[in-house]
C-alpha cells in the first residue's frame, strides 16, 4: 500500500502543480476542507481550514496534496472557527443532481436532468444564466452553483420550497405553472395513446365512445380539465408525467446552507478524475468518461485486484485480477476504486 | 408644502410603516426629545399605546383603533399631477415634499393631528411590548399583524404598492395582478402553511409571483408580524398588566409509548429493525424525534444496531451530538411534517390530519389515550 499511496501522491501532486485553481467567490468567507492522500485509503477529513489569497491556497494545494477537497457554500464572517462561531452570511444555491438516486441510473440521465433544471431556472426562476455554473461531481454526477446574489440570504425553508418546486411535491394548484405543464403532458400522451392504440389497453373494455371522448377533448385536458379522463388513464398518464417533468435534485444538498461541495477542478479522490467546470454552451457534448480524464497514457504496472470493466476515454478495458500494464489514466482511476495496487 | 399630506391618514391607520418614523422626526425631533416631552399630546399617546398592547394581548378591542376602519381617504398621489417631490426624496423622504394644489388647510391640521396621535402611541407600544416576554411579544404582532391585514385589503393598490416598497419587496402591478419577486415572496410564504402558498402551486415566471391584491396583503402580514415583534431600545420601561403565560406541559414527561409514534417514524423504524439502508435524513429524524419524547441517547443508539452499517462509536457520536450533549449543547428538534415530505420520509394517513409536527402528533395520541383511560 506504501508505494501504492507514493505513486499517487506523486501523480496528484503533478496534477495539483500545474492545475488552473478554481477560486471560488469571496475566497476569505469560505471554509475549506481536504482529506489528505497521506492517510489514504482512509477517509480523514481535516475542517475549518480559510484562505486569504489565490496564493495562499495553491500552495498549500501544492504541499499537502489532497485526495478531495472540498469548500463551503456559505460565506462566513470567520470561515476557520468552530461551527457555532462561524457566522453565517449567506450561502449559494446549489443543486446536486446524483446518477444514482435518478429512476434511470446513467450519466446520461443526470445530464438531461441538469438541462431540466436550467430551463426551469431560467424561465421560472428568472436566473440569468450567466450565473449558472455545470460541474462534474468526479463520480456519479453533477452539481449546479448558482451565484445569483438574490438567493444568497435564503434559509433552509424557503430552499426547501425551491426543491419541491423542481420535484413536484405537493403539487394541487391547476393554476400553478408547474400543473399547467403537466396538463399537457398528459394531453400529448393521451394523444400518442389514441394513436398508436395503446389506450384500448389501458381501458378496462373496449369502447369506442370514450375513445371518441377524448380525442376531442384533448385541447381542455391540455386546459387542466382532467375530469374525463377515466382513472385508469389518468394514475397512468399522471405519474408518467410527474416523473417526466420534475427535476429530481437530491433535496438535502440544496436545503442544507452550511453545505461543503467539491472545489472546482479538484481531484475527485475516488476516480482521479477531474472536479469539471462545464461551460452551458459545450454541456451537451460533454462526455465525464473522457473530458474529465486528465492523467496520461504512459503505461503503469499494476496489480489488478478483482475483475472489472470500464470505458474511460472511448475505450473499453476488460481486466481480470492479476499483473499487468495499463496506462497511467486508468492505473490512477483503478487504484483510486480500490480495485488495483502500484507495481508488480 | 403640507408635508407628509397625502400618507397622513395612513399613517394613523399603519403607523408600523417606515415613513412613520421619518414623519416623528421631522416633527418633533429625536426619540430623546419624544420621551422628554410634557406635552399633553405626548402623554395622551403614551396612554393609548400601553392600552392598545394589554387590550390585544387580552383579546379585546381598542375603540380608537376600532374607529380609524372607517377612516377611508383616498391616496392622493394616485390622482395628483405635480410628482414634484419623487425627484426629491426616494420611497421614504418623498412624501415630506409634497405640494398638492387643492386640499384646504383645516384638513390638513385635522389629519396631522390624528396621525401624531396615533404614530406617537405605535411608538409606546413598542416601547412597552419590548420589555415582554418573547412569547408575549409574538402574540402582540400575530393579533396586530392581523387587525392591520384586514384594513389593508380595504386599501387601493396606490398605496398597497408604497406598503411594499417600504418592507423592501421588490414587486410590480401588471394587468390587474401583482408581480412579487420570488425571493421576497419565499420568505413570507415559507411561514404560511396552507398548500396553496407552496411555491410548487403559485403562477412562477421569470422570478416573479403572480399574487392577486388578497394574497398581497396577506404575504405582508407575515411581514408586519416580524416587525412588530422587533424591539426597540429605548432606555424607557413602560409597565403592562399582562396575565400569567401558561406553561406548556414538557413532552419529556409523557413517557414512551410507542403504539403513539407517527407512521413516519414507525416505517423508519421498522426499516432500521429490518436492516435496510435507511437515508441519512431519516436516521436524523428518528433519532432527533425519539431523544425529544424522552428517550435516553442509549435507547436511541440501540435502534441503529440492526443498520447494515452499524458502527457503535459513531452513532453515539452522532445521537449525542442530536441529543445536544456536544457541539453548541441545544437539543436539536425533530424535522417538521413539511421536511419530512420534502425528503420523501412521510407516510402520512388520516390519523396525521391536521398535524404539523412528528412530535406533536405523538403529544396529541399520548393526551387522547390518558383522556380516555381516565375516564374508565
Amino acid at each position: 500500500m506504501e508505494i501504492t499511496r507514493l505513486f499517487l501522491i506523486k501523480k496528484f501532486g503533478e496534477y495539483y502543480a500545474n492545475a488552473d485553481l478554481y477560486i471560488p467567490k469571496d475566497l476569505e468567507k469560505r471554509e475549506f476542507a481536504f482529506v489528505p492522500l497521506e492517510q489514504f485509503p482512509d477517509f480523514v477529513m481535516h475542517r475549518h481550514m480559510a484562505f486569504s489569497s489565490d496564493h495562499e491556497l495553491k500552495t498549500y494545494l501544492r504541499s499537502n496534496v489532497p485526495a478531495h477537497a472540498y469548500y463551503s457554500t456559505a460565506y462566513y464572517s470567520n470561515p476557520s472557527a468552530e461551527m457555532e462561531e462561524k457566522g453565517w452570511m449567506g450561502a449559494d444555491l446549489i443543486f446536486d443532481i446524483d446518477a444514482d438516486h435518478l429512476p434511470k441510473r446513467s450519466l446520461k440521465a443526470a445530464k438531461i436532468e441538469v438541462l431540466k433544471l436550467v430551463k426551469i431556472l431560467e424561465e421560472d426562476f428568472g436566473v440569468d444564466e450567466r450565473c449558472v455554473e455545470i460541474v462534474f461531481s468526479g463520480r456519479r454526477g453533477y452539481h449546479v452553483h448558482i451565484y445569483d446574489e438574490r438567493f444568497r440570504s435564503l434559509g433552509s425553508a424557503e430552499r426547501r420550497e425551491i426543491v419541491d418546486y423542481l420535484t413536484l411535491n405537493s403539487l394541487k394548484n391547476p393554476e400553478s405553472r408547474q400543473m399547467k405543464r403537466i396538463a399537457r403532458c398528459i394531453a400529448k400522451y393521451v394523444e400518442n395513446a389514441i394513436k398508436d392504440g395503446r389506450i384500448e389497453r389501458m381501458l378496462e373494455k373496449e369502447n369506442e365512445a370514450m375513445k371518441t371522448i377524448l380525442k376531442t377533448n384533448l385541447k381542455v385536458i391540455a386546459e387542466g380539465d382532467f375530469s374525463l379522463l377515466p382513472k385508469e388513464v389518468f394514475d397512468r398518464a399522471y405519474n408518467l408525467c410527474l416523473s417526466r417533468l420534475a427535476v429530481h435534485v437530491d433535496p438535502p444538498v440544496t436545503a442544507d446552507i452550511k453545505r461543503l461541495i467539491r472545489l472546482p477542478n479538484s481531484l475527485h479522490g475516488k476516480t482521479g478524475l477531474k472536479v469539471t467546470p462545464i461551460p452551458l454552451d459545450e454541456f451537451e457534448d460533454f462526455d465525464p468518461l473522457r473530458d474529465a480524464v486528465v492523467f496520461g497514457d504512459e503505461m503503469v504496472k499494476v496489480r489488478i485486484l478483482k475483475r472489472v470493466r470500464v470505458r474511460l476515454k472511448g475505450e473499453e478495458f476488460r481486466l481480470t485480477p492479476g499483473k499487468g500494464k495499463v496506462p497511467e489514466y486508468l492505473a490512477v482511476f483503478l487504484i483510486c476504486r480500490g480495485v488495483a495496487l502500484y507495481g508488480h | 408644502m403640507k408635508p407628509f399630506l397625502p400618507i397622513l391618514p395612513f399613517l394613523a391607520k399603519y403607523p408600523f410603516l417606515r415613513v412613520a418614523g421619518r414623519f416623528l422626526e421631522f416633527e418633533f425631533g429625536d426619540l430623546e426629545s419624544i420621551l422628554r416631552s410634557d406635552d399633553e399630546l405626548v402623554s395622551s399617546a403614551r396612554e393609548l399605546g400601553v392600552r392598545i398592547v394589554e387590550a390585544t394581548l387580552k383579546g379585546e378591542k381598542v375603540p380608537e383603533l376600532e374607529n380609524l376602519k372607517d377612516l377611508k381617504e383616498p391616496f392622493l398621489c394616485e390622482e395628483c399631477d405635480v410628482k414634484d417631490c419623487v425627484g426629491r426624496g426616494g420611497d421614504l423622504d418623498r412624501f415630506r415634499f409634497c405640494d398638492y394644489p387643492v386640499h384646504s388647510s383645516e384638513k390638513y391640521i385635522k389629519h396631522l393631528n390624528i396621525a401624531k396621535k396615533f404614530v406617537l402611541a405605535y411608538l409606546f407600544s413598542k416601547i412597552a411590548v419590548s420589555n415582554l416576554s418573547e412569547a408575549l411579544r409574538r402574540k402582540f404582532a400575530v393579533r396586530m399583524a392581523r387587525i392591520y391585514r384586514e384594513m389593508l385589503e380595504g386599501e387601493s393598490v396606490g398605496f398597497l404598492k408604497v406598503v411594499v416598497a417600504d418592507f423592501g419587496i421588490n414587486a410590480k402591478f401588471v394587468d390587474g395582478i401583482f408581480r412579487v419577486d420570488v425571493v421576497d415572496y419565499l420568505r413570507g410564504a415559507v411561514r404560511i402553511k396552507a398548500e396553496e402558498w407552496k411555491l410548487v402551486n403559485r403562477r412562477l415566471e421569470r422570478g416573479f409571483v403572480f399574487l392577486s391584491k388578497r394574497e398581497l396583503v396577506r404575504l405582508l402580514e407575515e411581514f408586519l408580524r416580524d416587525r412588530l415583534c422587533e424591539r426597540v431600545e429605548a432606555g424607557l420601561k413602560l409597565e403592562v398588566k399582562v396575565e400569567h403565560e401558561s406553561v406548556d406541559l414538557d413532552v419529556k414527561d409523557l413517557g414512551i409509548k410507542a403504539e403513539c409514534y407517527p407512521p413516519c417514524m414507525k416505517k423508519i423504524l421498522s426499516d432500521l429493525r429490518n436492516g435496510m439502508n435507511v437515508p441519512h435524513s431519516a436516521r436524523f429524524a428518528i433519532a432527533a424525534f425519539l431523544l425529544n419524547i424522552g428517550m435516553s441517547v442509549d435507547d436511541v443508539v440501540n435502534v441503529f444496531r440492526n443498520a447494515p452499517d452499524f458502527d457503535e462509536d459513531k452513532t453515539r457520536y452522532q445521537v449525542e451530538h442530536i441529543a445536544g450533549r456536544r457541539g453548541k449543547g441545544e437539543e436539536y428538534i425533530c424535522p417538521s411534517c413539511d421536511t419530512m415530505k420534502s425528503y420523501g420520509n412521510c407516510y402520512a394517513d388520516e390519523s396525521c390530519s391536521n398535524i404539523k409536527h412528528p412530535v406533536r402528533y405523538y403529544v396529541r395520541c399520548v393526551r387522547s389515550h390518558s383522556k380516555r383511560y381516565s375516564r374508565e
